[in-house]
């Protein structure tokens, strides 16, 4: 009799057992999570990408804002090349034409006679000659290339925008005009 | 017998044109301007001219002969084309200023920017804005350092 309620005790202790084990992990499952290792880490490069990717779109607007103004720097640039070329050629062309006439005059030109003075006077003008000749390349080339410059942008001018111009430079010359043709009709 | 010269008569092949038209015209449409070919139309319309006769052919004729002949033409190269009004117009400049019977001949060249070169039997008038501009180089250039 004694086994029989003893075994019966036990019983509701395991099911007492059983029953608050139970209620202890349904507890544990409602609390919210805390995020994984590998939750954190891709969030922060999600953050990380997106404050790159803003930053390089400014840089992008930044270059686009000055791309006009890089064609007016090349075209500068190019000025330069042909300017500093010309201007070495110009130096290194007088430097030879100096060294010509100094040996040629260097016999009379410490002498102080007329003929001293006349060697000293050709001497400047054939320096000033050189230098004169080297500038008008340099400007001749400068011009061509801002004529050229000005072609390529402006060339396409149509017929009612030049109008003006037209009849202002024919008005200008009808005169000449006027009496080739008389000179040409029988 | 003079006649006038509409501005849309710019160019020398339409005075051929005329020509032959006024030579092969009928005299069964002499009295019907609406039969007539368009570009006589549009000459007899600007010298009041409503009805032919063989006299008014024979005349017209002789006319656009002697203006193949004698009449001046003046070659045009243009940076850019102008329209048939446009052209009308210019014409008629040139027929004020320069010669009544002026005809003229228009070629393009883009290069010249703006402008032309006007070419007559004698002599070449350049009167393009490229000319202009390398004309006056050194004081462009003079400009562009002087910044």
């Amino acid at each position: 009799m004694l086994f029989f309620i003893l075994l019966l005790v036990m019983i509701v202790v395991v099911i007492v057992l059983i029953f608050v084990l139970l209620l202890a992990l349904d507890k544990k499952d409602s609390s919210p999570k805390k995020p994984t290792p590998i939750e954190l880490t891709n969030a922060k490069a999600k953050e990380q990408f997106n404050t790159v990717l803003a930053e390089q779109t400014m840089s992008l607007q930044k270059k686009l804002l000055t791309s006009a103004d890089d064609i007016n720097k090349t075209f500068i640039v190019s000025l330069e090349k042909i300017t500093n070329t010309q201007l070495k050629e110009f130096t290194a062309a007088t430097r030879v034409i100096l060294q010509k006439t100094m040996t040629d005059l260097q016999s009379v030109a410490s002498e102080n006679t007329e003929a001293a003075q006349q060697a000293r006077v050709t001497l400047a003008t054939v320096t000033t000659e050189a230098k004169v000749t080297a500038m008008k390349k340099v400007d001749s080339q400068i011009a061509e290339l801002m004529i050229s410059y000005l072609v390529e942008v402006a060339g396409t001018l149509d017929y009612q925008q030049q109008k003006d111009y037209l009849y202002t430079a024919l008005d200008s010359h009808k005169d000449e005009l006027k009496k080739d043709i008389e000179k040409s009709v029988v | 017998m003079g006649y006038r010269l509409p501005n849309t008569f710019s160019r020398r092949q339409q005075l051929e044109r005329v020509l032959d038209q006024v030579q092969k015209l009928k005299p069964a449409v002499f009295d019907t301007a609406q039969k007539w070919p368009l570009e006589l139309q549009e000459f007899t319309q600007a010298n009041n001219i409503s009805v032919f006769t063989t006299t008014t052919q024979a005349n017209l004729a002789s006319y656009f002969k002697r203006l193949l002949q004698s009449a001046p033409q003046i070659s045009l190269v243009m940076a850019a084309l102008p329209n048939s009004e446009e052209q009308a117009e210019l014409i008629g400049w040139l027929r004020s200023h320069i010669h009544p019977q002026a005809f003229m001949h228009i070629a393009q060249n883009s290069d010249l920017l703006a402008g032309c070169i006007v070419r007559t039997d004698n002599m070449v008038y350049d009167f393009s804005l490229r000319s202009s501009l390398f004309a006056q180089s050194d004081s462009l250039a003079m400009r562009l350092q002087n910044g």
